[in-house]
């Protein structure tokens, strides 16, 4: 990809294969299980869930400046391939091997306490989002400011309403650069007017971050950030290049594979 | 700055435990009194029932009761609130990466707090006005609350695990520990129990972990300390194994039936 050094890789994933058993989704209660057990004993102990793949050997390598826009329909394996570089979810097969620190946001919606308040959610939530380094108070008081949350920030995170909470985490997540970021559709949620501000902000952080990946269905926004795309289908790559190329590929693809697994 | 794992899992421990503490007790100071309260009050019942009603014969009845029913209360607390953690904190395990079982260990130390609140206020009294009284073997106390605190934290994330699979487990746990209660010797000693039935009291992984601590308080009625935590090293080790093994089993799965 980018012309860059092997002294430049920040991340590489070699060959991750991920796979779920079906099964979970048959019984959901002790009491279905047993009498499951009790009226098809045969089946409950010999019959193996069906397996599902997700991810069919995805390697990766990721340089020091690129802003990667990963793409793909919904089911392509997008927020299982952003788990397991962020070290959340273990591959059956494959490994990760990193040099930084990686941080990851799936949703805006983490209430933590709700009977506490924003503020105080904000500082805990720092202290376990930014988990291997400390965030100076201040930093976290700044965000606050940013939110624009006023008088909100002491009342309980629980009166808040989705908008508000989607303000909170954002003005947060976007204070300290990352070496190695993931941002996985969290812009939705926020109002138009904070989106655009939080927008500018998380651009900051993203220009100060090593190196950036960006899960969207926005091209424009792909465009605007990106100087790499990557196209997931059914648990592989099958396009890697720059973006308007790779935005093409995704369009003219993917239409209609939703659900061919 | 890198800080070594441990560290991280006992900082994010503490500060999620501290937050949750605070988060508790704002709603309510009450709510704070009911913790100590609550095995106070089971305390003082069953004593009395036992004691008195059911007159069961037995020197320093009330140390040896305390010394059964407080770490009962501990371990079964612990693994109940152990059970939801993980569901209850969904979104939040869902939006960044948090080891999900530092949600356990967080309320497994909240839980410990609690215990050894009660453990001051309940056992010091008791052991006061036993008969045995004070002894130098309850310096070896600390040393028991580990196999009690390895069981309490392995079946309390071997649980919290089982119910974002069976959501239904909180349910059956509180039916298995009404029943545990009796098959556990905690308002009876094991003596009571004729041979033929005592295979089935040494199953219990409960009876083991609070055992030790129990002979410290009291080494004159029951077996020497040490051998008996041995035992529930071994015991509380294997649990942990199991809960260990069950979390890599399913911690992939995790994320998409929570």
């Amino acid at each position: 990809m980018n012309s860059s050094s092997q002294s430049n890789v920040l991340l590489e994933a070699q060959n991750l294969h991920l796979e779920f058993p079906v099964r979970l989704y048959a019984h959901t209660g002790l009491r279905d299980s047993f009498v499951n057990a009790l009226r098809n004993p045969w089946d409950f102990i010999m019959k193996s869930p069906e397996i599902l793949p997700v991810l069919r050997g995805v390697n990766l390598k990721l340089y020091k400046g690129d802003r990667v826009g990963l793409l793909g329909v919904n089911g392509a394996g997008k927020t299982s391939l952003c788990r397991i570089l962020s070290g959340m979810v273990q591959p059956q097969l494959g490994s990760v091997t990193t040099t930084g620190t990686v941080e990851a946001i799936f949703d805006v919606g983490t209430g933590i306490m709700p009977e506490l308040t924003g503020r105080e959610n904000a500082h805990l939530l720092a202290r376990l989002f930014y988990n291997s380094r400390s965030v100076p108070k201040e930093e976290v008081e700044e965000a606050l400011n940013f939110s624009e949350l006023g008088p909100f920030l002491d009342m309980p995170y629980k009166s808040y309403s989705r908008g508000m909470q989607a303000r909170l985490v954002l003005s947060l997540v976007s204070t300290t650069p990352s070496q190695v970021l993931i941002l996985d559709e969290v812009f939705d949620g926020a109002d138009v007017f904070f989106r655009e501000k939080i927008a500018a902000r998380m651009m900051k952080k993203i220009e100060k971050s090593e190196a950036v990946i960006f899960v969207s269905h926005g091209p424009e926004q792909i465009l605007q950030l990106c100087n790499r795309v990557i196209v997931l289908s059914m648990g592989q790559i099958v396009f890697d290049g720059p973006p308007q190329e790779g935005i093409n590929h995704y369009l003219n693809n993917s239409s209609n594979s939703f659900g061919k697994h | 700055m890198q800080i070594s794992n441990w560290e991280l899992w006992w900082r994010q421990s503490l500060d999620l435990t501290i937050a949750s503490m605070k988060s508790r007790y704002r709603k309510t100071f009450a709510g704070f009194l009911w913790v100590l309260l609550n095995p106070i009050i089971m305390f003082g019942v069953q004593a009395l029932v036992f004691k008195k009603f059911l007159r069961l014969e037995m020197s320093d009845y009330y140390l040896f009761l305390a010394g059964g029913l407080i770490p009962w209360i501990f371990l079964t607390q612990t693994i109940q609130m152990g059970t939801g953690v993980l569901l209850s904190n969904a979104t939040l395990l869902r939006s960044f990466r948090l080891h999900p079982l530092i949600l356990v260990a967080s309320s497994v130390l909240d839980n410990f707090i609690n215990f050894t609140l009660t453990l001051l206020i309940v056992v010091t009294p008791v052991i006061l006005l036993s008969d045995t009284g004070t002894n130098w073997t309850l310096l070896w106390t600390p040393l028991t609350l580990l196999p009690l605190l390895l069981t309490a934290a392995s079946l309390a994330t071997l649980m919290a695990v089982v119910n974002v699979f069976y959501r239904d487990a909180s349910f059956v746990l509180s039916f298995v520990f009404s029943i545990l209660f009796f098959l556990t010797p905690i308002f009876y000693p094991i003596s009571y129990v004729p041979e033929e039935y005592r295979w089935m009291i040494e199953l219990n992984p409960f009876l083991h972990a609070l055992e030790p601590f129990r002979a410290t308080l009291n080494p004159a009625s029951s077996l020497p300390w040490f051998p008996l935590w041995l035992k529930a090293m071994g015991w509380s080790t294997g649990t942990a194994l199991l809960a260990i093994f069950y979390w890599r089993k399913k911690r992939n799965e995790l994320f998409i039936a929570i």
